[in-house]
């Protein structure tokens, strides 16, 4: 498998997991830069170009909420979970250690598999 | 900053309206804060070439914008393949044998050449061009629209795994196919050893009057009288191969595929020989030949165009062949045939 594959794949992989990084994170109310810069901090780093579309989506499903507030004297946009938000957030939650079970064992079976 | 101002700019011209003010203002607060930041990290006001490098890690204003766009297609994954099928269809039964026409013209018909020197050459290929466009422009918007219908449909969920078409084996020939192919070459094979003709009923005004006999198809005739009817005798045979095991074996379809080939090949030989003759055909049909002249110029004209068709249908069905012997050897290979 060349390098680019990998990178492709692994991108997909990651992919799916943004959105649930970025509700988890808005747990508390942050602006989208520093949102990025928490993500990142924390490993799951997501360029501007993905996460601004994503929290305009992610909005208008209603799973979040924003408002315009000035900080440091400059106009900022603060994301914050919605009521919606937060009953999805739990779900996926749960849906999200359901597949890392699942995977950790197909995993190990491949593993012993392997040998 | 200048270039930031304009990069954002560029950006603001792709975004929806209602959302131009709204994401541009997000986007200014992010390039901003980033800046700020390197300015800290670096300790000194990033010059312009330094923003230009954080600007094209972004991405380009269009690349940007587009993220914000919906998702839009004119022909979907879905439909893509088929439709791709269908604009090679469109290519291998008309342009591609328009195109050889043009090239067998220029080949073996002298006076084709004459009259089309320099610039006008090209000109027989315009037409083909706008003709290629148009088929491209209609097949697109046809599925264009069916890519709508097809999404409509498919939220609606009404699809029918009952209505399915059944899997069609490729390399076999069906029997009524086998029977009609019979029937239609003995009566072929009849004809033109002379056991029958078919009365040519021309008339002009309500005027007819004998017609000089077509050196054209005379002379094909006596060239290919006896390849021809080898041929057809051949292929009635094949047929009858086919009725008893139509399973086809490439013996079969390359014997046809040569058929098929030296078809084109005694046409074009003949017609090239007769160009004159079928230009002064043309001639006299379009400019305004009366009588019996006309009547013949008529026939002559239409015999080499049916002769043209002929000679296109069985190249296509060559390269048919040849395309069926590469599907028998790829699906032997994989252990299915």
């Amino acid at each position: 498998m060349t390098n680019d594959q990998f990178e492709n794949l692994r991108l997909e992989l990651r992919r799916g997991c943004v959105p649930l990084a970025v509700l988890a994170e808005l747990r508390r109310e942050q602006y989208g830069y520093t949102l990025r810069k928490a993500l990142a901090e924390r490993g799951m780093a997501v360029d501007e170009g993905t996460l601004y579309p994503l929290l305009r989506r992610l909005e208008s499903h209603g799973l979040l909420a924003s408002d315009w507030r000035e900080e440091d004297k400059r106009p900022k946009r603060f994301y914050h979970l919605s009521s919606e938000g937060q009953r999805i957030l739990k779900q996926l939650s749960a849906e999200w250690e359901t597949i890392t079970a699942s995977l950790n064992e197909i995993m190990k079976e491949t593993n012993h598999g392997s040998r | 900053m200048d270039l930031v101002e304009r990069y954002l700019n560029a950006i603001r011209f792709w975004l929806p309206k209602n959302q131009k003010a709204d994401v541009i203002a997000e986007l200014a607060e992010d390039i901003r804060s980033q800046i700020e930041e390197r300015e800290k990290e670096f300790g000194h006001p990033l010059d312009e070439e330094e923003v230009s490098a954080l600007l094209k890690k972004r991405g380009s204003p269009f690349t940007v914008a587009g993220r914000f766009l919906p998702q839009r297609h004119l022909v979907g994954p879905q439909l893509y393949p088929i439709y791709e099928f269908v604009l090679k269809l469109a290519a291998g039964i008309y342009l591609i044998p328009a195109f050889l026409v043009w090239v067998c013209l220029l080949i073996f018909v002298p006076s084709y050449r004459a009259a089309h020197s320099g610039a006008a050459l090209f000109q027989g290929l315009g037409s083909l061009w706008t003709t290629a466009l148009t088929m491209f422009a209609m097949i697109t918007v046809g599925f264009a629209v069916g890519e709508r219908l097809q999404r409509q449909s498919a939220a609606r969920g009404d699809w029918n795994p009952r209505r399915l078409p059944a899997v069609r084996n490729v390399l076999r020939i069906p029997r009524a196919s086998s029977l009609a192919d019979i029937v239609a070459n003995l009566l072929v094979l009849v004809w033109w050893l002379g056991g029958f003709s078919f009365p040519i009923v021309l008339s002009l005004n309500g005027a007819s009057a004998p017609l000089p006999p077509s050196l054209l198809w005379r002379d094909f005739q006596t060239r290919y009288f006896f390849p021809i009817a080898v041929f057809i005798g051949v292929s009635v045979v094949l047929a009858l191969i086919n009725l008893v095991r139509p399973n086809l074996t490439p013996l079969r379809v390359g014997t046809r595929a040569v058929i098929d080939a030296a078809a084109p090949i005694m046409i074009f030989v003949t017609l090239g020989a007769h160009a004159e003759e079928i230009r002064a055909a043309w001639t006299a049909m379009t400019a305004g030949a009366t009588g019996p002249a006309k009547l013949a110029a008529i026939r002559d004209w239409s015999l080499a165009l049916t002769l043209g068709i002929i000679a296109a249908a069985c190249l296509f069905s060559c390269v048919r062949g040849v395309l069926r012997i590469k599907r028998w050897r790829a699906l032997q290979s994989s252990g299915r045939a």
